[in-house]
């Protein structure tokens, strides 16, 4: 009975407030460099983070955006764990978030691997854009955030006013 | 053939039903005399109409509790942007304009829709419980008479 209670108690508080756990069409764009005879690769990652509460701001969110394949064992590094931060999303508003990663040919084939892109092809053309990123794929990370009612954000925007 | 004594089991179906008719009266009826009628005059400010739809907004803000905004049904999904708009807005301290007028009425006409919506259940529950209480006292008096 107390485990029952213990665990209605935690879905609440978990519905109560929940960060968003995947991203809203994400989409990437890549461009290789050659640098001293070395290849380089920038990936430019954009998505929606979309807050779905009807009554509470998320603020002050932080995390990691994983890249992982099937088995989940892609090897981190700069362009496979993506940092990010997201100031302020309010009810039903859909943050766009623009992350950039860079790393060395070595670094980036696994995750060009995991994209279906030829490494070789992509350093031929320069960039590859516009590319759809299956969820599957993608692992978001929310490490840290907080909520605030909607009501005491605009109560207190107004009051500041008056 | 022992005679069955439904008595005690109507009296606590109409004692039940009574405590939900009274428990949703005053969350409809609060909506309906005090809340809808303030942001009606909110909203019908001649003057300063940027303030007047402002605090309509806030009280709007807190949706009716069977008119929530999350429980939206498709149907109502442009809810949603005047919302989202509304709010950083608000938040910026942006004022509103006299266009704004006409999606503060579409809040306040859910708002309406939900406390009308739990006026109904009220009444519904109040039937039932004054036919449950008519079963009760018919019950009692038929077992009156009999014993």
């Amino acid at each position: 009975m107390r485990t029952l209670a213990a665990a209605a108690l935690f879905i609440l508080l978990l519905g109560c407030a929940q960060a968003p756990d995947r991203l809203e069409s994400p989409r990437m764009a890549v461009r290789s460099a050659i640098e001293n005879d070395k290849v380089y690769f920038t990936f430019f990652i954009v998505a929606g983070l979309r807050n779905n509460h009807s009554d509470r701001v998320i603020r002050e969110m932080a995390g990691t955006l994983y890249f992982r394949d099937e088995s989940g064992t892609l090897e981190k590094s700069p362009v496979t764990a993506i940092p990010f931060s997201v100031k302020d999303v309010f009810p039903f508003e859909t943050a766009i978030l623009k992350l950039e990663a860079w790393g060395g040919e070595e670094q980036c084939r696994p995750l060009l691997g995991l994209l279906k892109i030829d490494p070789d092809g992509l350093i031929k053309a320069g960039t590859a854009e516009d590319i759809f990123i299956d969820e599957k794929i993608l692992k978001l990370d929310v490490s840290t955030f907080k909520t605030e009612k909607i009501y005491s954000v605009l109560k207190g925007s107004s009051n500041a006013k008056d | 053939m022992r005679k069955i004594n439904d008595s005690r089991l109507y009296l606590y179906t109409a004692a039940v039903l009574t405590l939900v008719a009274l428990a949703l009266a005053p969350v409809a009826y609060y909506s309906i005399l005090v809340v809808e009628p303030r942001v009606q005059s909110y909203l019908n400010m001649p003057e300063q109409s940027a303030e007047g739809y402002r605090k309509a907004y806030l009280m709007l803000r807190k949706p009716h509790v069977f008119a929530r905004y999350e429980n939206f049904d498709a149907a109502a999904e442009p809810i949603k942007p005047i919302l989202r708009d509304f709010d950083r807005r608000t938040a910026s301290g942006e004022a509103f304009i006299p266009d704004d007028r006409i999606y503060l009425e579409i809040l306040l006409e859910r708002r309406a829709l939900g406390s009308r919506l739990t006026r109904n259940t009220v009444v519904f529950f109040s039937l039932l419980s004054l036919l449950t209480w008519g079963m009760f006292l018919y019950e009692r008096k038929k077992n009156l008479q009999a014993g």
